[in-house]
């Protein structure tokens, strides 16, 4: 009986040991990483500069947007090009957001495009595509 | 005649003119991303001469531990490379079904991160899973925190039948994204770590991906990197 409570406290004992250490170990490996990070530089070279982005305020502003297209949440057929960039703004936020640079030949090219393939993978190829031109 | 092949010389001349001399891929200038809302161009250093200098020319740190990790994030889980990464942003990442996760400590992120990524720590794949923070993160990555399920539930899932490959007792990962996960390169234990989190808490191995060359390998082919802060 003194036997094995003996061993069911040393089992206890172990499960505790193993425990403490693993927390030891992950909080001396957080404290290894924060060392490492704090000394880092990064090549300024790489750093993307200011002017290589744009923000995204000029999308934001068409908030006020009116739906004049109605609740329509897919890509079917037969869409206005109103109702289509409101579904694109609604559903596909990326690939709204390239259309939304395009110019508006560009933009008519793609519209055209979607009314022979309403399928969201094969538009935001389009849309890539024809940014790129 | 002459005219016409004038004009096609200043074609020729006018194009090479903006066209980049170190290009990702023979057909490809750059790939744009966006990054907390906004439009980031990716592209290469142009200056040929240009050596790596910073903390990610950096060759050796004391391993442990900082050691070399296997090609494998683990089982099921597809390793990829920068080429991958481009074409994932392209992608998944513009139609939101994917996500790039840096799964390095927010020490790391804020001196810079691969645009298109979201930090979540390593640590948060280790958080118990009824963690508010665990919970939040894994919603991020489409994944739901399931409420009761009944045990005849589980047995009809355990066939297979009504999603139940894509379940778990816990988690609903049927709307799961398809995640990169990356931290500093080859001597990174990070993004390794998370994934092991991940996989245990049964995320879908082939909706995981590994970007082993992390920042390190990122930075030495001259790619952007962004601050977080800007």
């Amino acid at each position: 009986m003194q036997k094995g409570f003996l061993l069911l406290f040393m089992f206890i004992l172990l499960g505790l040991f193993t425990k403490v250490a693993i927390a030891q170990a992950n909080s001396d490996y957080l404290e290894s990483l924060e060392g490492e990070a704090s000394a880092l530089t990064l090549d300024e070279e790489t750093k993307t500069k200011t002017q290589n982005t744009q923000s995204s305020q000029g999308f934001d502003a068409d908030k006020q947007w009116v739906n004049k297209g109605g609740a329509i949440v897919e890509l079917k057929p037969g869409l206005t090009i109103e109702q289509f960039e409101i579904v694109l703004k609604n559903n596909y936020i990326g690939s709204y957001l390239f259309y939304k640079r395009l110019e508006n030949v560009q933009k008519d090219e793609v519209f055209m495009f979607y009314q022979d393939n309403p399928d969201p993978k094969s538009i935001r190829e389009k849309i890539l595509k024809v940014s790129k031109k | 005649m002459p005219i016409r092949l004038l004009t096609l010389l200043s074609i020729v001349l006018f194009t090479n003119a903006y066209a980049l001399d170190v290009k990702l891929t023979p057909g490809k200038d750059f790939v744009e991303v966006i990054h907390q809302g906004k439009l980031v161009k990716i592209q290469r250093i142009q200056d040929q001469d240009h050596i790596l200098e910073g903390g990610f020319a950096k060759t050796s740190r004391k391993c442990p531990p900082f050691c070399i990790q296997p090609m494998s994030g683990g089982e099921g889980v597809k390793t990829v490379g920068q080429l991958e990464m481009f074409d994932f942003m392209e992608n998944e990442l513009l139609d939101e079904t994917g996500i790039i996760v840096d799964a390095r400590t927010p020490a790391w992120w804020k001196r810079g991160t691969i645009p298109g990524s979201v930090n979540i720590p390593f640590t948060v794949f280790g958080l118990d899973i009824n963690d508010p923070q665990l919970i939040d993160m894994m919603r991020v990555l489409g994944a739901k925190r399931r409420g009761e399920v009944s045990g005849f539930t589980r047995t009809i899932e355990g066939f297979g039948l009504m999603g139940g490959d894509q379940k778990t007792d816990e988690w609903d990962f049927t709307s799961a994204k398809k995640v990169i996960l990356w931290c500093n390169g080859m001597w990174c234990g990070q993004s390794p770590r998370a994934i092991k989190g991940l996989l245990e808490l049964g995320y879908p191995p082939e909706k995981i991906m590994y970007y082993r060359g992390g920042m390190q390998g990122w930075q030495s082919l001259g790619l952007t990197v962004i601050d977080p802060d800007d």
